[in-house]
């Protein structure tokens, strides 16, 4: 790795995660909360070096005027001050900046604790080394569906979001959006979000859960309402109607779904096919994503090609074996792939 | 102040108190001095193996998408950075300093329990190479030193790597625990006449207050241990949600131990601060009062705030609410701190040494991990915080600020004490700014890089974050942290042979350990001194400091053999004359047997682990080698009047010892207790097998009972000079015992049928609570029995300590068999009333 790489590809990006410029709710709340917390400590600490600065070096005394010789035997004794009334001062000081530190903390907490309306959507997320499958709920149960990593929501509705974990603790966050809700096994963690502006968020798993931690990413996209409802009926679809109706599929393709289900549907789904796999991501919609990984790259076709052959190479660790497959197999399950939209 | 001594008294008290050259020596001392340098040059090891792992995970992280580890050996690196800092560099180092200082500032010839304390720095040695040893397999802990569950659970986590942190953790632990004790004897029984407790350093309070903290925080981390290893190993369910276990377990067991374990190690280094300071001042510390009072406030609240930690594990609001506001009010302490430091600068007359920088930076990197802590304790903002590199930010702020600074400073100022020779002051100026600019450019950033969003704990990251740039800076601020320890290291080598010598007061400090030579004689003090003042060498110059005057260099001089004074608790008036142990080899053993077990438990084998055990048993029996003594009333005259030797009850330094025991044991059954009803709380339906049968436990009880009657009245008789009455009541005491044992085992042959520990999670919590009171009634049939059987043999030498001995035992019996009410009402009766 050389030097000038590293250098060309360091540059300051404006679209990192941050949630101190929050979309929604409640990390609305938590940012104004954070900002008056950052501005009382930037304060603090100021006024602390600057005090200790000139306490170093600001000019003393004559020594002769706080202490007196004795001539006779050359010993000497100190005048002192004792400065007990910093400590009476700086005390009174912090119990009043920390009693407005614990107000505004209860406040915040009473507001970002629950949902000020009741939560329209609802979402049960379950957490996977290392990725996340979703399922949005729906008050008439058959029209409930599933997917993975990506999640849409209309803009300005609170959702209810309900969390659990199949293995390990993982930690369910999306900076701009919510703060973090762990996912604990053996328990099922509620929290909520209100996005309030339209855009792709990115989310992450926020508690150390093994090898690929690290990858561990989703996105959630808020949108209008009708652009929701859009996603949510194609979501609902399973794979063989989202075909146009007798298509003439390439042979390609109709290959690529004979291998799939034979070799990939231990661990996946396609909805509408025999693929009912469970252990991996919901891949009824692949197509319709983004990424691929958890986040971990492009859905492009070549990264496909990748991913489908070596998983390992990509994200050392993941479930995903290595697949023994030939390169025409494996460039015929991603031609098959790419038709899941 | 000039010793008015015979050279021939010198010459005589040399030869009774130092430790012979070779490797015998080197393996049998018990002399503080070299104990506490070494656990110094120890922990500063490992302060560089944690350093060298920082670094690599630094290059890993300088860019986005690099290679250069594998996710495996990242998880590895910062899971043992993490456990090296803080449990073998960051605790240990202060054990050093203050092993070292301690009975020179006090004015005592040695530690209350010199052989202890060798036990306690070769159990470190055990523990961390053990830890260590974990890299030859390639399988270092890799779960994060906070290791939660399921994940550091062999389902998820096969291999040994877990194995190695369990019993490690829980060797280090012995460590940790007899060294509190030692340090809170040390401190009760061992002071120079008239160092009252407000005469003490700060120092001493900061490490006796960490040491209280440790005997009754640390329980809860070996529980939490002792469950993972049985449920890594044996197949049990406390923390396995499925058989009615809870991962949360795991996680308040370890933050109840896990925040208080940040006052341990930064109370006493606040402490060097605290003592350190006015030195260069060139006053006495502003209020010394509310620092030392601050220092035992933040030691108790420390038990109060543990659930800051779990912010994000879905804990009801008026709980979150709670706990935020407890967080919070930890900081009025620390602010007390902040602002007695300031005024004593500001109302000084600062002398600008290296020594004095490092402080100066500590305060200001004090003050920024203090805000961010309160930041941290803001619940709603915490859920954003949390997991993400601010923490990672405000952490480093507080353990470099607050303990690598005033270590630093530390070395600086103590350096010529314990070697005779000055550090370079040029050197050193270099040695603080590299290290003061580099830590602001290593951590500052961090904080922005927790803003931005960006997770703790992963060990690459994609370059269109926009946390690319911040990265580089951080990792070379890293770089010039580690060029700036480098050049300590040099300035240290250097100065070792060519540093200016010290003479006995280079800074012209105000405590008893500068009243002597550079470095100190074996016996410290030549005479015990008489101390009438907070500061014995500046009472000369301080007219408002109760103007007393210590005696020093024509004091009682204490030289039949290794001897010093043991005092009351509170005054520090000298109560007893104590004979101090002789250079020893068994707590080498001791700790090299247990290090043993540990190796043949993570094998595992069977035979290492017994044969570990058995020598470690022998080990102790040989050291303490108790025996069948009477009392007696060995007096010897001194200039404080007629004084007992050794004395007995709580004029012994064996009482408060045992004290010392049974308050953390019971601490641990106490944690035992809790989790059993945690777990039994978070049930939603009553466990199954939960209502044991009390036909066998009901009379079990009444005979352990029985058995602590009897021996209370042998220990009357033997009290009255009836020492066969004693040893009859002794026998009776033993064989109740055994019967108490044998019904247990009858009892449990027929339970596990029903229930097994592998059950559920019931049974794993009845087998090991049971058990573990059951492997305490053998510890003490073995006392009592080794004590019985070398009751043939008369007294060696003099002394108290058979009697003692006595007393001790009875003391343990006594607890145990408390503990047996308690596991017996809470796992017993109550299933039956509810």
């Amino acid at each position: 790795m050389s030097l000038p790489y590293i250098i060309a590809q360091t540059r300051l990006d404006s679209h990192a995660p941050s949630y101190m410029r929050p979309a929604g709710a409640p990390a609305g709340g938590e940012a104004m909360l954070g900002w008056a917390l950052t501005i009382i400590a930037v304060a603090v600490t100021v006024v602390i070096a600057i005090l200790l600065v000139v306490a170093v070096l600001r000019k003393r005394e004559d020594p002769d005027s706080t202490t007196t010789r004795n001539a006779s035997d050359g010993t000497y004794r100190v005048r002192l001050v004792s400065g007990l009334s910093w400590i009476y001062v700086g005390l009174a000081i912090t119990v009043v900046i920390l009693l407005g530190a614990f107000s505004a903390t209860v406040v915040s907490l009473a507001s970002s604790a629950h949902a000020p309306s009741p939560p329209k959507i609802t979402m049960d997320i379950t957490a996977h080394q290392w990725w996340w499958e979703v399922r949005m709920e729906d008050s008439v149960p058959s029209d409930a569906f599933v997917t993975a990593n990506e999640i849409h929501v209309p803009v300005g509705v609170p959702v209810e979001i309900r969390v659990q974990s199949q293995d390990v603790i993982h930690s369910f966050w999306v900076p701009e959006l919510f703060g973090k809700m762990d996912v604990i096994p053996g328990q099922i963690n509620v929290t909520w979000m209100r996005a309030d502006h339209s855009g792709t968020y990115r989310g992450a798993c926020a508690e150390y859960c093994g090898l690929q931690h690290a990858h561990m990413a989703f996105a959630i996209t808020a949108e209008p309402q009708n652009m929701y409802d859009k996603w949510a009926a194609a979501q609902r679809a399973t794979s063989a109607n989202s075909l146009p109706p007798n298509a003439a599929l390439p042979p390609n393709v109709l290959r690529g779904e004979t291998i799939f289900v034979s070799t990939c549907s231990g661990c996946h789904a396609v909805r509408g096919t025999n693929a009912l796999g469970r252990l991996g991501p919901d891949l009824t919609h692949l197509a319709s994503r983004q990424t691929i990984g958890a986040g971990l790259i492009d859905n492009t076709p070549a990264n496909l090609m990748r991913w489908v052959s070596d998983a390992q190479a990509m994200k050392p660790g993941v479930l995903m074996p290595r697949m023994d497959l030939r390169h025409d197999d494996v460039a015929a399950v991603v031609s098959y792939l790419t038709t899941l939209h | 102040m000039a010793a008015t001594l015979e050279p021939a008294v010198n010459t005589s008290l040399q030869a009774t108190w130092e430790t012979p050259p070779g490797i015998r020596g080197f393996l049998t001392s018990v002399d503080h001095k070299t104990i506490g340098k070494r656990y110094l040059v120890t922990a500063f090891v490992f302060l560089l193996l944690g350093g060298l792992e920082a670094a690599a995970m630094r290059a890993q992280l300088a860019a986005a998408n690099l290679h250069l580890l594998t996710p495996e050996q990242y998880n590895q690196l910062f899971t043992v950075h993490g456990v090296t800092m803080i449990f073998l560099y960051a605790a240990p180092i202060l054990s050093g300093f203050s092993n070292y200082l301690w009975p020179l500032m006090l004015g005592s010839r040695d530690m209350a329990f010199p052989r202890l304390n060798a036990l306690s720095y070769w159990l470190f040695v055990g523990a961390g190479l053990f830890i260590y040893s974990s890299v030859f397999n390639g399988q270092m802990p890799n779960a994060g030193w906070f290791d939660y569950v399921p994940y550091a659970e062999r389902a998820f986590d096969p291999g040994r790597n877990i194995d190695f942190y369990a019993l490690g953790l829980l060797l280090l632990g012995i460590s940790t625990t007899v060294g509190s004790a030692n340090f809170i004897v040390t401190l009760f029984k061992t002071r120079a006449p008239g160092m009252s407790l407000n005469r003490l350093p700060i120092i001493v309070w900061g490490t006796l207050t960490a040491s209280i903290v440790n005997l009754f925080a640390l329980p809860s981390l070996s529980v939490a241990l002792i469950f993972l290893y049985l449920d890594r190993r044996y197949g049990t369910h406390f923390f396995d949600p499925t058989s009615g276990g809870k991962p949360l377990l795991w996680q308040h067991l370890f933050w109840i131990f896990g925040h208080p374990w940040v006052y341990v190690i930064v109370l006493p280094a606040m402490g060097i601060v605290s003592d350190a300071l006015p030195t260069f001042c060139r006053r006495p510390l502003v209020g010394y009062t509310f620092v030392a009072l601050a220092t035992m406030a933040t030691g108790v609240l420390g038990f109060g705030v543990w659930l800051h930690h779990m912010f994000a594990t879905g804990i009801p609001p008026l709980g979150l609410a709670f706990f935020g506001g407890a967080s919070m009010i930890i900081a009025i302490p620390s602010a007390v701190g902040v602002f007695a430091w300031l005024a004593t600068i500001w109302y000084g007359r600062p002398v600008r040494t290296t020594a004095f920088l490092f402080m100066v930076g500590f305060i200001l990197l004090f003050t920024i991990g203090g805000v961010s802590g309160v930041m941290t304790a803001a619940v709603p903002f915490d859920w954003q915080l949390t997991d993400t590199y601010f923490i990672v930010a405000h952490l480093h702020y507080v353990l470099v600020g607050i303990n690598v600074f005033p270590v630093f400073a530390g070395f600086y100022y103590w350096f010529p004490k314990m070697t005779g020779r000055m550090l370079d002051e040029r050197l050193g100026r270099w040695n603080f700014w590299t290290m003061f600019v580099g830590v602001n450019v290593l951590f500052f950033p961090m904080h922005w890089l927790g803003l931005m969003g960006m997770p703790r704990r992963i060990y690459t990251y994609d370059s269109g974050l926009g946390w690319s740039t911040t990265n580089l800076v951080v990792t070379i601020g890293a770089y010039l942290f580690a060029i700036g320890v480098l050049l300590f290291i040099i300035n240290a080598i250097r100065s070792l042979k060519h540093g200016v010598l010290a003479g006995n007061n280079p800074w012209d400090a105000p405590t008893l350990e500068w009243s002597v030579s550079s470095p100190p004689p074996p016996y410290n003090f030549a005479t015990i001194p008489v101390v009438a003042s907070r500061h014995p060498l500046w009472e000369d110059r301080l007219p408002d400091e109760g103007g007393g005057h210590s005696v020093l260099g024509n004091g009682p001089l204490l030289d039949s053999g290794r001897e010093t004074f043991g005092i009351t608790p509170l005054d520090a008036e000298p109560d007893v004359v104590m004979k101090m142990p002789s250079d020893s080899i068994w707590p080498f053993m001791l700790a090299i047997s247990l290090t043993l077990t540990c190796l043949g438990l993570v094998w595992p084998s069977t035979a290492w682990t017994a044969a570990g055990l058995l020598i470690a048993t022998l080990s102790v029996i040989a050291w303490f080698s108790p025996r069948f003594g009477a009392r007696q009333n060995e007096t010897v005259e001194t200039l404080f009047g007629m004084l007992p030797v050794d004395g007995e009850g709580y004029h012994s330094v064996a009482w408060w010892g045992m004290a010392c025991v049974i308050a953390t044991e019971a601490a641990f059954f106490a944690y035992l207790l809790a989790s059993y009803a945690y777990l039994s709380a978070s049930s939603i339906n009553p466990w199954p097998g939960a209502s044991p049968d009390l036909r066998l436990a009901l009379p079990n009880t009444i005979i352990l009972i029985a058995s602590s009657i009897v021996l209370q009245y042998g220990r009357r008789q033997g009290e009255n000079g009836r020492p066969s009455r004693l040893r009859g009541a002794m026998l009776v005491t033993v064989l109740l015992g055994i019967v108490f044992l044998v019904i247990q085992a009858a009892e449990f042959h027929s339970r596990l049928a029903t229930v097994r520990p592998t059950t559920d999670a019931y049974g794993s919590l009845f087998y090991t609570i049971t058990g573990f009171h059951g492997a305490h009634v053998l510890a003490g049939l073995v006392m009592l029995v080794t004590v019985l059987v070398r009751g043939s043999r008369r007294a060696a030498h003099g002394g108290n300590s058979g009697w003692l001995a006595i007393a001790n035992v009875t003391m343990y019996w006594h607890f145990v068999d408390v503990v047996w009410i308690c596991v017996f009402a809470s796992l017993y009766v109550l299933p039956h009333v509810r």
